[in-house]
């Protein structure tokens, strides 16, 4: 179809495919928002915490946000 | 059943046979028939160019009955089909998206909906040439088809089912003026209660065969404003056309499932009320038409539009008569179509008419895994001589309870797979495989996802077979070493299933993401090589060595069961792709 083969050109031209590129920027920053009020939150949710089994739990599940953090930003 | 088989031809021939003997009823079939394919286009470069916004908004904006029928309302009036959204809103009942009450909501809405055809086709069909602008419309509408894009293959198909839609208005009209020199069908008109009910049936049958009520409309208006119908007999004619609208959704959900049988009644009991007060207060109700019609400046000579807002108005009266009683409504239904005892070897969530929508289908597949997941979980929990109810929810305490746990569960795993498990999983990967061919790439990543995450439940019971064998013959050893390795195994096992049955409603993906991951960090220790455990027992000489190489082949099993059970709930327990794939090794 040489005028589909056209609108593809047309929508290059126009900078289309741009688009979705700043998407997936947007969606990993978002990603890296969520995850960093999240380690805060936890954080916070450490300090209160007097139970040390549960604080236990708690602090490793921080590391793993702390890793996964990590891990987004070399992305 | 000879008659039924008669029916057809005898309808194709009588079509013939007026095809061949009036050109005139030529152009006004041919105007339905191109009429009918505008619609059918519309619906299809809606379903494109919305891409799924329907669906979410119809999911979401259900939860109230006012909601419900405001939504089905709008949904209808820009779509220009009511039987699109009763497809979706069946599918999304069999996957249980949406409740019962709410699609009844829609169903109202949408029967208000749809009378926005016939103040189009009053409007703009019979007062312009609609014709001159169908060609522009079609040529548009093809170009745009050719786009690979699907938003403007969308657009193309409502250009395409718009330019049809007027160019079938434009036939229908050009038929009835032409007709009108021979035969002036005015001199059928009847007065009175008699004529009132004879005009019904007759709207009631021309929407029975032409299956669309939207159609039988614009053949109605397009009637009276050639003057070859009278006014009260063409609004006779629409209450009929409401009527025979719901003898097609009965023969529509025959070969449905209880969901649209339960739909398609409450639709015929809402048009059936509708039509009884239209009959009712006809002469009222045009009364009132004519009063709404001063004030809203419609030409009191104006009778096409006047007829549409007829139209608009005994259907607003249906739903402010009916809509108060739908928690009965729904009682009723619900006892008139019983959902089938539940068969736990079968797929609930799975209807056929699921496919019809592929976000439904995604929803419905992963409530059918879940429920493979619980088949599994019991089938695992009874292999290792555990009860659910007895350790789920008791996080610390499952070691106790493990110890304690010494009556052997007789349980044939192979049978249990047989039963529980084999039936279900071919079903659903069955549904995956169909319901595929519609699917976005987003979609189709979804389900291959989703048929992962079934391998691994699979895997897990096939693994457990394994470890059944040593676990009943161990767990009640004299040897309390080796006895305490298996009960370790089993108690690793037992707070996996907790685990990750207390995530289940947490909304939060990264909380869920994070508990899994410590989860999975926890088991690690089910590993006998890998933690250290075996060398120890080994070198104190506590398990003989027949008893060494059964548990480090044992807890090889326990270990691959329950990472692959922290995959499973990473698939189906974290909603967000990103947060899936970030916590992927």
């Amino acid at each position: 179809m040489k005028l589909g083969k056209l609108f593809k050109k047309a929508e290059k031209f126009f900078g289309m495919g741009r688009v979705k590129r700043e998407e997936n920027g947007k969606k990993k920053k978002k990603l890296e928002d969520s995850l960093d009020k999240k380690i805060f939150s936890m954080k916070s949710k450490i300090k209160k915490m007097t139970n040390s089994s549960k604080k236990n739990e708690a602090k490793k599940e921080l590391e793993v946000l702390q890793k996964l953090y990590k891990k987004l930003l070399k992305k | 059943m000879l008659l039924k088989r008669l029916i057809y031809p005898i309808f194709l021939l009588t079509i013939a046979y007026i095809l061949f003997s009036s050109h005139d009823a030529k152009t006004i079939i041919a105007g339905v028939a191109v009429f009918l394919v505008g619609m059918v286009f519309m619906e299809d470069g809606f379903k494109l160019f919305s891409g799924g916004m329907l669906e979410k908004v119809l999911e979401k904006s259900t939860s109230s009955l006012p909601k419900a029928i405001g939504t089905g309302f709008l949904a209808t009036a820009i779509v220009q089909s009511s039987s699109l959204l009763t497809i979706i809103i069946i599918s999304f009942l069999s996957a249980e998206l949406i409740s019962l009450s709410g699609a009844i909501g829609v169903i109202f809405g949408s029967n208000i909906g749809t009378t926005t055809t016939a103040w189009i086709v009053s409007a703009f069909g019979v007062k312009i040439k609609i014709a001159h602008y169908a060609m522009p419309m079609l040529i548009f509408g093809v170009i745009f088809r050719f786009n690979s894009s699907k938003t403007y293959q969308g657009i193309g198909n409502i250009l395409v089912g718009l330019g049809f839609v007027f160019l079938g208005i434009g036939y229908m009209k050009e038929g009835f003026e032409a007709m009108k020199a021979g035969l002036d069908l005015a001199q059928f008109a009847m007065d009175g209660y008699l004529g009132v009910l004879v005009y019904i049936s007759i709207g009631a049958a021309a929407t029975v065969v032409i299956q669309s009520s939207s159609a039988t409309m614009a053949l109605i208006i397009t009637a009276l404003a050639t003057g070859q119908i009278e006014y009260i007999n063409a609004l006779s004619l629409a209450i009929g056309a409401n009527i025979g609208t719901t003898v097609t959704a009965i023969l529509g959900s025959m070969s449905s499932n209880f969901n649209g049988k339960r739909l398609a009644i409450a639709h015929f009991i809402f048009n059936m009320v509708t039509g009884f007060l239209a009959i009712v207060f006809l002469y009222q109700l045009a009364d009132l038409v004519d009063f709404l019609a001063s004030i809203l400046t419609i030409r009191d000579d104006d009778y096409a539009m006047k007829l549409a807002l007829f139209h608009t108005i005994f259907n607003v009266m249906g739903v402010l008569a009916v809509a108060p009683f739908t928690s009965k409504l729904v009682t009723y239904l619900k006892s008139l179509f019983k959902e089938k005892r539940e068969d736990i070897s079968r797929a609930k969530y799975l209807d056929k008419v699921v496919i019809e929508v592929p976000e439904a289908a995604v929803i419905a597949l992963k409530k059918e895994i879940i429920h493979l997941y619980d088949n599994a979980s019991e089938v695992l929990s009874h292999a290792l001589s555990l009860h659910r109810h007895t350790f789920i929810g008791m996080g610390d305490e499952i070691g106790k309870i493990v110890e304690a746990s010494v009556s052997m569960i007789d349980t044939n795993v192979d049978e249990s797979y047989e039963k529980k498990i084999k039936s279900l999983y071919g079903d659903i990967i069955n549904f995956a495989t169909i319901s595929q061919e519609e699917m976005s790439i987003e979609e189709k990543h979804k389900i291959y996802a989703l048929k992962i995450a079934c391998r691994d439940i699979v895997e897990t019971i096939k693994d457990v077979k394994e470890l059944q064998k040593n676990v009943n013959r161990f767990m009640n050893s004299n040897n309390l070493d080796i006895k305490g390795e298996y009960n370790y195994i089993r108690e690793g096992l037992a707070k996996t299933l907790d685990g990750i049955h207390a995530l289940r409603t947490n909304s939060d993906d990264l909380e869920v993401l994070a508990k899994l991951k410590v989860l999975e960090e926890n088991m690690n220790s089910l590993d006998m090589i890998g933690s250290g455990r075996i060398d120890h027992l080994i070198r104190a000489n506590k398990i003989e060595t027949k008893m060494a190489t059964s548990l480090i082949n044992d807890s090889g099993f326990a270990y691959e069961i329950s990472k692959n059970l922290i995959h499973v709930a990473t698939i189906l327990w974290i909603e967000d792709r990103e947060i899936q794939e970030l916590g992927e090794e």
